[in-house]
C-alpha cells in the first residue's frame, strides 16, 4: 500500500484512538483482551482502508468496522494473546482523573456489557451522540426500530443501575 | 449518563498514547488470521476423519455380518458428515464481510454459524461412543478377528456399562457448555426478529 496512504491511515487512528478505546472496552471484560480487540480493529481498519471510496462518512465506516470486528472477536488463549506488541499499554490510558467519576463510569461500563450485542452496539453509539438515523446507517435497523429498541436499553440500565 | 460518557470522551481524546510506530506494528505485524487456531486443528481432524472413512470403505466387503455393516455406515457417514459440518459454520464465521456489512447482518451471520458450530460439538458428544465401539468393531474385523462380539463377549459386557456411564457423564457435560453458548446465540436471533 501506498506510503502516503499509510499517513493518512495512522493520523486517522490517531484521531479515533479514544472511540477506539471505548468499543474495545465495551466488548471485553479483561484488560489483555482489549488490548487484542484494539489490534484487531486498527488491523480489520487498515485492511479495509484502502476500499473505502468515501461513499459513506468516514466515521460511519470507522464505527461498522469496529463493532463488527468486536461481536466476531474470538477470545484467545493466554499464550496466544498479542506478544508482538508489549510496548502498546492500554492500561496507561486514564477515561478519568477523579477518582469518582472514573467509579461512575466504570459502573456504567459494568453495566453496558451486561446488556447483549445487539443493545451493546446501539447504546454505545447513542452515547457517542448520534442521531437515529446515523444510529440506523451504522446498523442496520430501521429508525423506528432504534427507537424502540433505545428506549427499552435505557429502561434496563437505569434498572440496573438503580440496583447498585 | 449521556453528559458523563461525554466528558470521558472529551478526556480520552486529550490524551494521545498511540505512536506511529505502535501503528505500524499493529497492522503490519498482524498477519495471522483470528480463525486459524480454529481452522489448522479441524482441518487436520478432517482429514484424518476423511482417510478413515476412506479406509473402511476398502475393507467393506470383509463385513459379513449385520453388526459390522451397520458399523461400517454408521463410522463412515459419521466421519463425512460431521467435519463437513463443522468446518462449513467455522468458514462461515470466517468469511463475514466485516467491511461491508451491517451491524444486525453481522449479527445474523455470526450467531447463525456459532449455533451451527456448537451443534456440531453438542451432536459429536453425543456420537463419539458410537463411533468409537463401531471403530473398535470394525479394527478387530479389518485386522482377522472372526466374530468379534462372540469371539469377546467378556470384554464387551465390560465395555458396554462403562460406556454408558461415558455417555451420561460426558452427554451432560457437553450439554451444560453448549447451552448457555447455544441460547446466547439463539436470544440473539430472536430478538434481531422483533
Amino acid at each position: 500500500m501506498m506510503i502516503n496512504n499509510k499517513h493518512e491511515f495512522i493520523q486517522m487512528i490517531k484521531i479515533n484512538e479514544g472511540i477506539i478505546f471505548k468499543i474495545t472496552k465495551v466488548y471485553t471484560n479483561q484488560m489483555e483482551d482489549q488490548k487484542d480487540l484494539y489490534q484487531e480493529i486498527v488491523f480489520q481498519l487498515w485492511k479495509s482502508f484502502e476500499s473505502f471510496k468515501g461513499n459513506a462518512k468516514r466515521s460511519t465506516w470507522l464505527y461498522r468496522i469496529a463493532l463488527n470486528t468486536s461481536i466476531t472477536y474470538l477470545k484467545k488463549s493466554k499464550k496466544n494473546r498479542s506478544r508482538a506488541f508489549t510496548d502498546f499499554e492500554i492500561q496507561n490510558i486514564k477515561e478519568e482523573r477523579d477518582e469518582a467519576k472514573e467509579e461512575r463510569m466504570e459502573v456504567l461500563y459494568t453495566h453496558i456489557r451486561k446488556l447483549n450485542d445487539i443493545e451493546k452496539g446501539i447504546i454505545l453509539l447513542y452515547l457517542e451522540g448520534k442521531n437515529y438515523e446515523e444510529i440506523a446507517m451504522i446498523t442496520g435497523f430501521s429508525k423506528t426500530n432504534v427507537g424502540t429498541k433505545l428506549g427499552r436499553i435505557k429502561e434496563r440500565l437505569r434498572k440496573l443501575i438503580l440496583k447498585v | 449518563m449521556k453528559s458523563l460518557w461525554e466528558k470521558m470522551s472529551q478526556n480520552l481524546k486529550s490524551q494521545k498514547l498511540l505512536t506511529d510506530k505502535m501503528i505500524v506494528q499493529m497492522i503490519e505485524n498482524r498477519y495471522e488470521n483470528k480463525f486459524q487456531n480454529l481452522i489448522l486443528p479441524e482441518t487436520i481432524a478432517s482429514v484424518i476423519c476423511l482417510a478413515t472413512a476412506i479406509f473402511i470403505v476398502s475393507h467393506f466387503e470383509k463385513m459379513d455380518t449385520w453388526y459390522l455393516e451397520l458399523s461400517s455406515v454408521f463410522a463412515v457417514t459419521y466421519l463425512i458428515i460431521l467435519p463437513i459440518f463443522s468446518l462449513q459454520a467455522i468458514y462461515r464465521m470466517k468469511n463475514i464481510n466485516i467491511s461491508k456489512q451491517n451491524y444486525k447482518q453481522t449479527l445474523i451471520d455470526y450467531n447463525q454459524a456459532k449455533k451451527q458450530y456448537q451443534q456440531v460439538i453438542k451432536w459429536g458428544f453425543f456420537l463419539n461412543f458410537f463411533l468409537m465401539i463401531s471403530v473398535l468393531l470394525l479394527t478387530l474385523r479389518i485386522f482377522g478377528k472372526e466374530d468379534v462380539i462372540v469371539s469377546e463377549m467378556k470384554m464387551w459386557l465390560m465395555l458396554l456399562p462403562l460406556g454408558i456411564l461415558f455417555v451420561i457423564v460426558v452427554s451432560k457435560y457437553a450439554y451444560r457448555l453448549s447451552k448457555s453458548t447455544m441460547s446466547n446465540a439463539e436470544q440473539v436471533l430472536k430478538e434481531l426478529d422483533k
